[in-house]
């Protein structure tokens, strides 16, 4: 007889045991005193001159659909004048410089041909520095483009636990959904309460035998490796949390049991036909709301395909577009040729309706105090380059949420004229609740001129 | 299924002189020898990659559970054309959750009367002898009392034996023990600080293992280390000759050649409809098919390292008689004067080039830095940034696309490296990007004369075969092919320091021309194999 019960069984049923009213679920779900931290990577570049808004104004024919929405137009922030700062001189291109440098301040490295992330990445680092509440702290997804080879697996994914330690992007949505809301099937039957209690204790005691296992083999390591143990014991801490979460029936996992996607059987983990990208894209901003508004992430770290991705966009069905968005349009947006300026004009809509979609939906949460999950989290949209041609000059960076009230004003451009990209991480730090003067391989930057914070 | 014949027997190529003379003009490429070698890896844990790790778990529980395996855990980076290399392989929290996960999964769902059967009906006694055959399957050694005591507390909370059992499975697949490859020595050895120590049979066990089947070792060898400790030479070699009789270590052999021919699944390569209307996922798999067999026949055949680069393909599936066109006669095979060895199969062309032509770029940087292990240094930032500002025009129809990348050879900024690399690629313009032969592109004549410079087979050439013949003839190719095979066995890229080690290797293959078998042992025959330098 078996009588163990799935991990998402639990769930459900730990869920379920509290027989909370929908109205209420809501006001279990309480926030974090630090704003959630949402970092998407855009590749490829925009078209400059159709991203910002001329001066003075609030109006750009990329951004409109964002800029002009009746309820998140005015929670966006435009961030002028950020140019990636190399430090060194890194082998790769701007590709490489800015998908690994933009959320982690340190210059890519190379490693068996392929160019890695030269340090921990900011969602790294916090998780170290901060204590987070959630069950989940951070998560790390996107979508890559089908039937595509990867150049560089430096590349792959941006997140990065330390110097190389390159982190995995999470493809699979619906196991995402699994883990995190304990699945969307409902059990059979109902679980007793005794029968609970022993299947956590036996989960707990498996934890302390693997617990048991990793101090016995860190005390025969030497210090670098041992590194690799105290990851690994981190982790274990961080699910450890989660079971105990699930015992006490702590409210964060009141009322979300039953989140799922709106949309079942899209091929997922670069599988399938491209069209598949933009279901996919769209789903994923909808499960990353979902997540944050049960408060059940900290941080999510997501990614619109790899570093200088190959998607060729053909279910948007563009005239004009040509077979290698990446070589023959990105490349191209030179100023004089109008069809790939017109062509990268029309994906950049693309990507702004798909992150507009993400402020919406996190919007549409109440949260206390009149507030909702867009004004309390930090939501940025980057690119790993400026400007299709390699150019790192004039990073378009988006903001969109109050961050908890740590944006004193939302709906107006900074531009204090050119500053590193490692002034905004070392704001983002400072937002987060880090103090710090400085940002990944750079102690003392200083802070964003012009972002006028509380 | 149309057969042909592999006329060019393998190793018949020349034999030419070390890497230490390879003569004047020779670009730098693998480290030279220093007289005192005591290159050694540190001690380490090693995390098993997701192929590993899903070996493992279909030997100990089934193959369905190696899928499921595949199925859930995250794809990894490789590097350097290998899954497996330690730098790149740590848990985090959400490989930690999976893990967890599967675990649980799998506990649920295997065969409890199939994987411990108690036909005496003594429970607690079954229950024991089940845990330790299962862990030390599991963790390629016997548990240690510690490590049993745990065991039995976890399998102790389940409510039946069944219960028991999968508690006990559900724990060791989360075990540390299970989830890393312990390369530490005995627990008991003291300290030796920068000295060297030696690793314990049963963990030179797991190396030999995970290198030549891919997985723990089987019983056979768990009882050569118990028996023997591993203590000559001789004890090891007949390992290696028996798991390298095992079907399974063509599958982990076929991955080194993958590696060093830096391969990855053709159904992964992107390639324009609108250039190659007729590439589609059938054709994919049969360029790949074609490759395959090229690969295990070379392997079957001896595994000869500068065999790659002689003999023709021995099985052109029916899909690719198209795509070789006059190349293949059935019942004669193919065209060995116009293809030879694996760098002329069309799923290498199609492989390694661009996405809407040949790639010449590509070509030659794979044969300088892959197969001649010749460093390329990156293009500075202001040379980026004028081909992203002056890109090729790949439309223009008044020019082959050996003349449009020319551009780099005129210009003397670019010219300072691509003269390394572009008439390499240069010479393989006879192939376009599904590896057909073309003596034309667009109505214009097409240029396949091609140059080495820098190496030790230095000359002009004209079509892949004639670059296959010289680099089989390529003392340096071989070395690389060394180089290539130190990532592969001990999951790390060499270092200036390991080139002592190389060296050794080098000196210890047979002078007419080694195999990946003479590779091994003289690896395994080498300190590096069984000794790791003390990091406490």
């Amino acid at each position: 007889m078996k009588t163990q019960f799935s991990r998402r069984t639990l769930l459900k049923a730990a869920g379920a045991s509290l027989c909370v009213p929908p109205f209420l679920q809501q006001a279990f779900a309480q926030t974090e005193a630090r704003p959630s931290l949402v970092l998407l990577m855009q590749t490829n570049g925009v078209n400059q001159p159709t991203f910002w808004p001329s001066a003075g104004t609030w109006d750009s024919p990329m951004l409109n659909t964002l800029l002009t929405h009746p309820t998140v137009g005015t929670k966006a922030t435009l961030l002028k004048g950020l140019n990636l700062q190399l430090l060194g001189n890194p082998e790769g291109n701007g590709h490489d410089f800015g998908f690994h440098s933009l959320y982690s301040g340190y210059d890519n490295i190379a490693n068996g041909g392929d160019k890695f992330g030269g340090g921990p990445s900011i969602d790294q680092v916090l998780l170290d520095r901060l204590e987070f509440t959630t069950p989940f702290k951070h998560i790390h997804c996107g979508v890559h483009a089908a039937n595509y080879r990867t150049i560089n697996a430096g590349r792959v994914s941006f997140s990065c636990a330390g110097r190389g330690q390159q982190l995995p992007c999470e493809l699979d949505l619906y196991a995402l959904y699994d883990n995190v809301f304990g699945g969307a099937v409902v059990p059979d039957q109902e679980s007793s309460a005794p029968d609970l209690a022993r299947r956590l204790e036996q989960r707990q005691s498996i934890l302390d035998a693997v617990s048991a296992d990793l101090l016995g083999l860190q005390g025969r390591l030497g210090p670098t490796e041992a590194q690799k143990v105290d990851a690994h014991l981190t982790a274990l801490r961080e699910f450890e949390q989660r079971l105990s979460n699930m015992a006490t029936n702590e409210p964060a996992f009141a009322g979300c049991g039953d989140v799922a996607p709106s949309q079942t059987g899209v091929p997922t983990g670069g599988q399938g036909n491209e069209a598949n990208a933009d279901a996919l894209f769209r789903l994923f901003m909808e499960f990353m709301a979902n997540a944050i508004a049960c408060n059940m992430v900290s941080m999510f770290t997501f990614q619109f395909g790899r570093g200088g991705e190959h998607f060729h966009y053909d279910w948007l069905n563009i005239d004009g577009m040509r077979a290698d968005f990446h070589d023959e349009i990105a490349h191209k947006d030179d100023g004089n040729d109008q069809v790939a300026a017109r062509v990268m004009l029309e994906v950049g809509k693309y990507y702004t309706e798909v992150v507009t979609g993400l402020a919406e939906r996190l919007d549409s949460f109440p949260q206390e105090n009149g507030t909702t999950a867009l004004d309390n989290s930090l939501v940025v949209w980057g690119n790993e380059i400026a400007e299709g041609r390699h150019g790192t000059d004039g990073l378009p960076i988006v903001l969109l949420g109050g961050a908890r009230g740590r944006l004193a004003r939302t709906g107006y451009v900074v531009d204090a004229g050119p500053q590193p990209h490692h002034r905004f991480g070392c704001t983002l730090h400072n937002i987060m609740g880090d103090p710090t003067d400085g940002f990944g391989a750079v102690p003392d930057c200083g802070v964003l001129q012009g972002l006028e914070l509380s | 299924m149309v057969t042909g014949t592999d006329t060019t027997p393998a190793g018949t190529a020349p034999a030419v002189g070390t890497p230490g003379d390879v003569g004047p003009g020779v670009l730098p490429g693998p480290d030279t020898a220093t007289e005192n070698c005591d290159a050694m890896t540190t001690r380490r844990i090693r995390r098993l990659s997701v192929r590993e790790y899903s070996n493992v778990v279909g030997d100990v529980l089934g193959p369905e559970f190696a899928e499921r395996v595949l199925a859930t855990l995250p794809g990894e980076p490789s590097l350097g054309g290998f899954d497996n290399q330690d730098s790149a392989l740590f848990v985090s929290p959400s490989f930690f959750d999976r893990v967890a996960a599967l675990a649980e999964d799998i506990s649920l769902a295997i065969d409890v009367d199939a994987l411990a059967p108690c036909a005496s009906g003594d429970m607690a006694s079954c229950l024991h002898d089940f845990m330790t055959s299962f862990a030390t399957r599991a963790y390629g050694r016997a548990p240690s009392a510690e490590e049993f005591e745990r065991l039995v507390n976890v399998a102790e909370l389940g409510d039946d034996y069944e219960n028991s059992v999968r508690l006990a499975v559900e724990y060791a697949l989360q075990s540390p023990h299970f989830l890393y490859v312990s390369e530490l020595g005995a627990p008991e050895l003291e300290a030796v600080p920068g000295g060297a120590i030696s690793l314990t049979p049963d963990e030179i066990a797991s190396q030999l293992s995970f290198m030549l089947i891919g997985s723990r070792p089987d019983e056979e060898l768990l009882r050569a280390a118990r028996d023997t400790g591993f203590a000559q030479p001789d004890d090891v070699r007949q390992q290696v000759l028996r798991l390298l009789a095992e079907p399974r270590s063509e599958v982990e052999l076929a991955r080194f050649v993958r590696g060093w021919f830096e391969l990855a699944p053709l159904s992964e390569v992107p390639k324009s409809e609108e250039a190659y209307p007729e590439f589609d996922q059938n054709l994919a798999a049969a360029l790949q098919q074609e490759l395959d067999a090229f690969i295990s026949a070379k392997l079957a055949d001896g595994g000869q390292l500068r065999g790659f680069m002689t003999g023709q393909s021995v099985d052109v599936p029916e899909a690719l008689v198209d795509i070789y066109g006059d190349d293949f006669v059935a019942g004669v095979g193919v065209n060995p004067e116009r293809r030879v060895g694996l760098l002329s199969l069309p799923g290498f062309l199609a492989y390694h080039s661009s996405y809407h032509h040949s790639g010449p770029v590509e070509r030659g940087l794979f044969v300088r830095r892959q197969l001649l292990c010749q460093a390329v240094p990156p293009p500075p930032q202001a040379v980026l940034d004028r081909i992203a500002q002056n890109p090729i025009d790949y439309d223009d129809e008044t020019l082959t696309t050996r003349q449009k990348f020319e551009v780099h050879l005129d210009d003397t900024s670019c010219a300072a490296c691509h003269q390394l690399f572009d008439p390499i690629g240069f010479g393989l313009e006879e192939m376009d990007g599904l590896g057909r032969f073309r003596t034309h592109e667009k109505g214009l004549p097409v240029d396949s004369t091609g140059a080495l410079a820098g190496t030790d087979v230095d000359g002009p050439f004209e079509g892949v075969a004639e670059l296959s013949n010289k680099l089989a003839g390529s003392a340096r190719f071989e070395r690389c092919a060394i180089e290539h095979f130190f990532r592969f066995a001990q999951s790390r890229a060499s270092e200036s320091e390991d080139a002592c080690v190389l060296d050794a290797w080098a000196a210890a293959l047979p002078e007419q021309g080694a195999t990946i078998e003479d590779l091994i042992v003289a690896y395994t025959d080498h300190d590096i194999f069984s000794r790791r330098q003390d990091d406490r």
